[in-house]
């Protein structure tokens, strides 16, 4: 029993006789909720650093497969049947 | 919620705010499926997932600091006040969360938003569905930009620019003018009931700032500038998305509403119990009124398209938008009439200043976005000035009111269009084109964002096809 309180993210322990007018959030670790902004913005930023990375990536695959003649020809084939 | 009327009130508030979201999120869906409809088959999966991307990162800025804005900054900061301070609205505020609105834990100080102190009982019911509302529209706004854009810009550029509109400049400008005691509403008489000018002239601005760095696809002009059509791979598909966002605009009509609140604690006849819906302003209005003019707006944009487009499907239904788009701003108080006539007038505008602006300013806007939304609001803000000048634009504990005027929406136009559209996009394309990471390679987009994709499909399909042939073989079917 002890090892359980001690293991709770929570400030509910039952919903027997709650006063839900006394009762405000309820989600886990309250407190924590500047720590939590910061991580989501950093999860946030930390796409558009990844992101930028893997566009790059695929630019140069893409431009090098654009050097193959025949493929643009193929492209462009489409293109002009409205494919 | 210590009383049955204040907690029906405050439930079917929450309620009804969270039946807009999904009937808005199909505002998404129809941009997704006209966005890609009107692209060229070798860039289709790159312009759904440029679409469908700006989800996640409007939403998780919106939360960060988008919704903050909204309600610290009605009075600039610094034009008519100070910041406002917005206890409901910080990222890290407890009632950003699984709330049961008793006191918080953090803080027993009184939580205040919109300026009053309105109580952890009724935040806690209302801020998720009220933010998830408002989110919606930042979809929208963002949404708005990434249809005149497709097929060159670069889907990490356009991200940023979706962050830029979604969670922060639209969301200024509804602060300042969409919001009962933003500074443009109390000082100009600014009124945009639905949002012709803080969507629509605000994302159109926008996009039309991030067109002219960016430049048109190639191939779209001929080298004596006469434009070539480009069309849609799918116009099947791009009708079916502008139903869709048709559809999804009744919960953005509707979400731009209180549903219901005493009339008489918001500056009505003392003593007076008289509950009525009001628009964002908190000035009386009906569900009845704003279907007569949607539907109105809506009709009469269609039958102006058809005729000035001589039926063509898509910018019949294009017209159709702008025709809503154009009367927004006033539909809470037009006749249906002249919700239609509006619509007409806004459709026919936007047909015609798209390819005016196309052959003599060689602007590329594929989807026509600029002038479905970002003119027919223009225009549609300008109207209601005519068309409401006089009428309070503030709510009734503004007394004397502040009255609308053809200057005051004209000069809201100009802030919405020009001042937080066109200008801020226009600067930050311009930084991420001197960095080299606004616009693809030309030879990208000669061979098609989907290259990669479809290459590595035929290497798929090849594979499989040859572990066809070997089993055949085992089997006898094939020498």
């Amino acid at each position: 029993m002890l090892s359980i309180q001690f293991l709770s993210t929570t400030i509910v322990e039952t919903w027997a006789g709650a006063d839900l007018s006394q009762l405000g959030p309820i989600y886990p670790m309250v407190g924590s909720e500047k720590i939590l902004v910061i991580i989501g913005i950093l999860f946030w930023l930390g796409f558009h650093f990844r992101q930028a990375g893997i566009e790059a990536k695929e630019m140069a695959a893409d431009e090098a497969a654009a050097r193959d003649p025949e493929r643009l020809k193929r492209v462009f084939s489409k293109e002009a049947q409205h494919y | 919620m210590d009383t049955d009327i204040g907690a029906l009130t405050v439930i079917f508030t929450e309620f009804y705010y969270w039946v807009t979201v999904p009937l808005m999120f199909l505002i998404h869906v129809g941009f997704c499926m006209y966005e890609v409809g009107a692209t060229r088959r070798k860039n289709h999966l790159h312009t759904l997932m440029k679409n469908t991307m700006l989800i996640p990162l409007v939403t998780i800025t919106f939360f960060f600091f988008g919704w903050w804005i909204y309600f610290a900054f009605p009075n600039g900061p610094g034009i008519t006040g100070g910041l406002i301070q917005s206890d409901n609205a910080f990222p890290w505020s407890e009632l950003m969360g699984t709330h049961l609105g008793g006191p918080g834990v953090a803080s027993s100080d009184p939580v205040m938003g919109y300026g009053v102190e309105l109580g952890n009982a009724y935040w806690a019911r209302v801020n998720g569905v009220f933010w998830a509302a408002f989110l919606l529209f930042s979809w929208t706004a963002a949404s708005i930009v990434s249809g005149a854009v497709i097929e060159r810009i670069r889907p990490g550029a356009f991200w940023i620019i979706a962050v830029l509109v979604g969670s922060f400049t639209w969301i200024i400008d509804a602060a300042w003018g969409w919001h009962p005691d933003g500074w443009m509403v109390t000082q100009l008489g600014y009124h945009d009931a639905y949002a012709s000018g803080v969507i629509h002239a605000i994302a159109g601005g926008a996009a039309l700032g991030v067109l002219i760095p960016l430049g048109p696809r190639l191939g779209k002009f001929a080298p004596d500038g006469t434009p070539r059509n480009i069309n849609p791979h799918n116009k099947w598909l791009v009708t079916i998305g502008l139903f869709l966002i048709y559809t999804g605009f009744w919960g953005f009509y509707v979400a731009c509403n209180v549903p219901i609140i005493d009339y008489g604690a918001l500056g009505g006849a003392e003593g007076v119990v008289n509950f009525t819906a009001t628009t964002i302003y908190l000035t009386p209005t009906t569900l009845s009124a704003i279907v007569f003019n949607f539907l109105m707006s809506l009709s009469g944009g269609l039958i102006a398209g058809y005729v000035v487009s001589r039926g063509e499907s898509f910018w019949t239904y294009s017209c159709g938008l702008a025709g809503v788009i154009c009367a927004s701003a006033g539909n809470d108080l037009y006749h249906p009439i002249q919700a239609m006539l509006i619509g007409a007038v806004g459709a026919v505008c936007a047909y015609k200043l798209h390819f005016w602006v196309e052959n003599k300013f060689k602007i590329d806007d594929a989807v026509g976005a600029v002038a479905v939304h970002g003119y027919a609001g223009f225009i549609g803000l300008v109207i209601a000035g005519f068309m409401l000048w006089g009428h309070p634009a503030t709510a009734g504990y503004y007394d004397p009111a502040t009255l609308i005027t053809p200057w005051g929406q004209f000069a809201g136009a100009i802030i919405m269009f020009v001042v937080l559209g066109f200008i801020p996009a226009y600067v930050v394309s311009n930084i991420l084109k001197s960095f080299g990471v606004l616009r693809i390679p030309p030879a990208v987009e000669l061979v098609g964002l989907d290259i990669s994709e479809e290459m590595a499909e035929e290497m798929d399909a090849i594979e499989v096809s040859e572990a066809d042939i070997a089993e055949a073989k085992r089997l006898g079917l094939l020498a």
